[in-house]
């Protein structure tokens, strides 16, 4: 099934020169720590805490509504220190997800209503399916479909996942489009 | 036992062993003394989004796909060797379908080329962990409980005794029980039964049942806990789970009368012997007081009608396997699958060559062959 | 990606019969048919950790039972369990147990924890251990000793027989049972029983034969303890069924016995052709990596058809259909939409075989082809939709992946295709749909492409194979259900 168009209130959103499309209606901390690497869409009511560390995202990765970005903290035995948060090309994070993850490779998708815990490590080409909770410091290898709370392996992905995760993010951006009027 | 898997690495290639169980699969290499998983027999459909269990299956080509999933799950998850050009054990109760025993071969012998594979019924691999020339086997499974007598090696097939006594009557009983106790319909996962059961319920002694009457208000109770607040597992739950195994009532169906009756159908001279010798064993029999009961109930039953006067015997002798229950048909396969080194595996050519497999119930490979029926 | 968030709406004929979403299958390029899943040959390519990403050689692996030397999981929750470190007279403060030390102590011990559970080695009162990956004391199977006395037995009973039998026909009479019994299949039993009978074995009985002693039945049977059923039952202490069997060697009953477990390897894949014996994937050795060195994905070689839109499916009714088509090849496609019974039956070029011939190929060692017929199934085609079949052929363009920058709207369109984007164009079709069709049921249409194809493997010399190549893919496309 093709992707449907997603209409935006043109003055809600905001466009760089590099394409990224995002909300006014978003908290976006320390944005002197935040790297959007171009035609990434953030939406409303998320929330990007570059204030504890870097934030850096690829291209065309989609931050759905209400969802949290937050660099992932380490105790020491002298208090705590904040680690960046770095993520791949073509990322997918669905509504309400929280990432406190150390590393989100590419091609990933992320679905909604996900807790992924502090300092996990998503390599590339991995999906954590919708409601699942990914205790902290967990390794997901590639290829693999985590589901679940506390999320398990439950099957493979196929071999053709980075391209298909391409062109969702691709025509998500490209169906991504302001309302005629406005 | 290093030494023999050094062995094995440098001949040929390990052989594997399969218990393909109704509940729990048990898979891993031969001359190990314990499967590498034990799983239970289900995988995850991908078109259905669910886990699909390998045992529910509506035609041959059902069963067949499968089959095919549930090797590879266990090939390529959990064992990571090549199936191509490796042997099979596979350990299986005497009286597995022709379906299910024939879909297996051709799933292991066509879909994995596997390059051999060896059937061992699991009373004979139970026997074999023992070493003990006479055995009387009662193995509590997923669905039956089986009695079979192993003579020097040969089982006694017409004195086998099968029984729909498994962990699923108990598991059924459990439910009933447990949705009285509680007057609701909880409709409880197989899953969580299951953990009730391992976890909580245990099988009184001859007298305690006696004692406690239908009421067992001496029974502690426990608190179990789930998402949706504790669930209230009775002390009558806790004791009696396992009463059907034990009920006479229906024609005596009970497990004690099946094991009397193996005996009593077993050649004369072999019934003492069978009864000093005998294995209770199966995943079921893991339930804390089973095998007790199981002994006292032997003893009174055997003073009892029917038996009375048919069965002389004196004494019940019980062995402890050298593994786990659960896994105790597997082992047996290792031991033997290691022993003979697969030299008597139905090689895969044969297989090409006259797709049949060899099985007691068909007179094609049973008739002797000085008889007017047997065919060459 | 969508394909993995939603239902498969099209799926496509394999060359077996198997009915899959076009992710789910692969082309072999040298046999040039659909493959999937089920009708090729799945390999074990390598031997990784998932968690720390380690390669392990597979003889090294084998060594190991699978294993991952340095990776724990918890037995409480399967959850990986991490290494924290601490100091060694800390452990009576509790605040300084969870953290971590950065300087170099020499008193520094490590212990493991898992993240999700809280349960750590401590729990069960492992000790602390200096270095901070391995040394953790390994357990051995309490079984393991009588195992090697039962295949040290066993063993020794099947050389013995096997001696037996060069002897007897050295001496060249040969004794036959009456009955072939259950005995002759295995024989080592029956050797068993001869010995265990008393009868005369070969002169050279091994020392494990005469040492071995069977087990010995008790008349006594483990009784629970008397205030069992009184006793309160602290569940918290009692291993679920999952926690016993992750560990099939020991399956502790209590909490208390539970031992961190060596996280289990994982494999990368390699998948064959088993028609050709063509590599149809194989990855990269690198674990952590996502390329293959071969990938020959359908998805990268048939036209993918993709549903814009459908109207709903009413019996009787002649409704339409928007359907996108992509050219994922790097050459041009003549693509033509036909019925699906106009596929002509190309049979795999084959001889018809008997028995003998498939026994004389295994015998040298050719590829033998008997799992076709296993494998290979009839799907069952529903035939309540009808396509409505346009008499047009269309060429697609190639892959571009510049072309998404250029804008080139200006091709010819019709009634038919809707628009056209470089390699992509959408399609309006229409289907009708019997007066019979069960209101309910679900609405299956099904449609055959006929596309051109240019093969990209450099002929070898003994099979002069043409370049361009037409073919034929099926595709089952998922409308809903059939409503009033």
């Amino acid at each position: 099934m093709e992707l449907q168009d997603t209409y935006y209130n043109k003055s809600e959103y905001v466009e760089t020169a590099s394409g990224n499309k995002v909300s006014r209606q978003t908290v976006l901390c320390g944005s002197q720590n935040i790297v959007l690497h171009g035609k990434v869409i953030v939406q409303s009511d998320a929330i990007i805490r570059g204030d504890l560390a870097n934030v850096k995202t690829g291209r065309f990765c989609i931050i759905s509504k209400g969802s949290v970005l937050r660099p992932p903290f380490k105790k020491f035995s002298k208090g705590v220190a904040f680690f960046p948060l770095q993520m791949g090309d073509h990322v997918f994070v669905g509504e309400n997800t929280v990432v406190n993850a150390a590393v989100v490779g590419s091609y990933v998708y992320i679905g909604k209503n996900v807790v992924i815990g502090r300092r996990c490590v998503l390599k590339d080409c991995c999906m954590i399916e919708d409601n699942s909770v990914l205790p902290a410091e967990t390794v997901v290898p590639s290829f693999a479909r985590y589901s679940g709370s506390p999320a398990r392996l439950i099957t493979t992905l196929p071999e053709a996942t980075p391209d298909l995760m391409t062109e969702f993010t691709k025509s998500y951006y490209q169906h991504f489009l302001p309302t005629a009027s406005v | 036992m290093t030494l023999y898997e050094g062995i094995a690495l440098i001949q040929e290639k390990q052989a594997v062993v399969l218990d393909l169980g109704t509940d729990y699969t048990k898979f891993g290499f031969t001359g190990e003394a314990a499967p590498r998983c034990i799983i239970p027999s289900q995988f995850w459909c991908t078109k259905d989004r669910r886990y699909k269990r390998v045992h529910h299956y509506n035609s041959t080509e059902e069963l067949y796909e499968n089959l095919v999933q549930m090797l590879h799950l266990l090939y390529f998850r959990h064992v990571l060797v090549n199936p191509k050009e490796r042997k099979v054990v596979v350990v299986e109760s005497l009286l597995t379908t022709t379906q299910f025993r024939e879909t297996l071969a051709k799933v292991l012998f066509m879909h994995y080329e596997v390059s051999g594979v060896t059937w061992w019924d699991s009373a004979r691999a139970c026997a074999a962990t023992l070493g003990t020339p006479i055995v009387l086997v009662v193995n509590i499974g997923a669905k039956e409980a089986e009695v079979v007598a192993v003579v020097h090696g040969v089982p006694v097939v017409h004195a086998i005794q099968s029984e729909p006594l498994g962990a699923q009557t108990l598991h059924d009983n459990l439910a009933r029980m447990l949705d009285e106790d509680n007057n609701a319909q909880l409709n409880l996962e197989p899953s969580v039964i299951e953990d009730i059961k391992v976890r909580t319920c245990f099988v009184p002694g001859r007298q305690l049942v006696a004692q406690l009457g239908g009421q067992c208000s001496s029974v502690r109770s426990v608190q179990y806990p789930r998402a949706s607040g504790a669930l209230t597992v009775s002390g009558r739950a806790r004791a009696l789970a396992a009463e059907p195994l034990f009920d006479r009532d229906r024609e005596q169906a009970s497990l004690p009368d099946a094991v009397l009756r193996c005996i009593r159908s077993c050649p004369i001279d072999t019934r003492r012997a069978l009864a000093e010798n005998v294995l209770v064993t199966g995943g079921g029999a893991a339930l804390p007081g089973l095998k007790a009961r199981l002994a006292c109930e032997l003893r009174h039953l055997v003073s009892q009608d029917p038996y009375k006067d048919s069965l002389h015997v004196a004494k019940f002798k019980f062995h402890s396997s050298p593994c786990e229950d659960n896994v105790c048909a597997w082992v047996g396969g290792a031991l033997c699958g290691a022993a003979d080194w697969g030299v008597r595996a139905a090689p895969r050519d044969q297989y090409l060559r006259e797709p049949r497999l060899r099985d007691w119930a068909c007179l094609l490979h049973n008739t002797p062959p000085d008889h007017h029926h047997h065919c060459p | 990606m969508a394909y993995l968030i939603q239902p498969d709406y099209v799926q496509y004929f394999c060359t077996c019969g198997q009915i899959k979403p076009i992710t789910n299958l692969y082309f072999c390029r040298h046999c040039l048919k659909v493959r999937c899943g089920f009708c090729i040959c799945h390999e074990v390519d390598s031997h990784y950790c998932a968690n720390c990403l380690e390669n392990m050689p597979s003889s090294e692996a084998r060594l190991k039972k699978n294993r991952c030397s340095s990776c724990f999981d918890c037995p409480s929750c399967f959850h990986t369990l991490s290494t924290r470190a601490t100091y060694a007279p800390a452990r009576q403060d509790p605040a300084a147990g969870d953290a971590k030390v950065e300087n170099k102590q020499p008193k520094k011990m490590y212990y493991l924890s898992c993240f999700n559970c809280r349960w750590t080695s401590r729990d069960v009162g492992i000790p602390d251990q200096p270095v901070a990956s391995g040394g953790w004391p390994e357990r051995t199977n309490p079984f393991a000793n009588r195992f090697g006395q039962l295949l040290e037995y066993f063993k020794a009973i099947a050389q013995q027989e096997k001696q037996d039998k060069l002897d007897k026909e050295r001496k060249k009479y040969a004794i036959r049972g009456k009955y072939i019994t259950l005995t002759d299949k295995t024989g080592l039993t029956g050797a068993m029983a001869r010995t265990t009978a008393g009868l005369p074995s070969s002169e050279s009985s091994s020392s494990a034969i005469a040492n071995f002693v069977p087990s010995q039945a008790k008349e006594e049977v483990e009784e629970l303890p008397e205030d069992y059923h009184t006793k309160e039952v602290n569940l918290k202490l009692i291993t679920t069924m999952p926690q016993r069997l992750a560990s099939p060697e020991w399956q502790a009953q209590l909490v208390s016995r539970l031992q961190p477990i060596a996280r289990p390897l994982s494999v990368k894949r390699s998948q064959r052709c088993r028609r050709c014996d063509h590599n149809l994937t194989k990855p990269e050795y690198n674990p952590g990596s996502i390329k293959f060195k071969i990938e020959l994905l359908a998805y990268y070689h048939v036209p993918e058809v993709k549903i814009i839109s459908f109207e709903t499916i009413k019996p009787g009714c002649t409704t339409e259909l928007l359907l996108k088509l992509t050219n994922p090849t790097a050459h041009e496609m003549q693509i033509s939409i036909i019925q699906p019974d106009e596929v002509p039956e190309v049979e795999e070029k084959e001889e018809p075989k008997s028995i003998e011939k498939s026994l004389e190929k295994s015998l040298n060692l050719e590829k033998d082809t008997s799992w076709r017929q296993v494998i290979e199934r009839k799907p069952l085609l529903p035939t309540t939709i009808k396509l409505h079949k346009p008499e047009l052929s269309f060429t697609l363009a190639q892959r571009d992946d510049a072309a998404e920058y250029d804008d080139d709207s200006h091709h010819e369109t019709n009634d038919i295709i809707l628009w056209r984007k470089s390699n992509k164009l959408a399609l309006r079709l229409k289907v009708t749909t019997d007066e019979e069709a069960k209101v309910g049921s679900p609405a299956v249409a099904i449609l055959a492409l006929q596309y051109s194809y240019r093969n990209t493997v450099p002929p070898t010399a003994n099979s002069p194979q043409t370049r361009d190549h037409v073919l034929y893919t099926t595709v089952a496309i998922h409308l809903g259900t059939v409503t009033q």
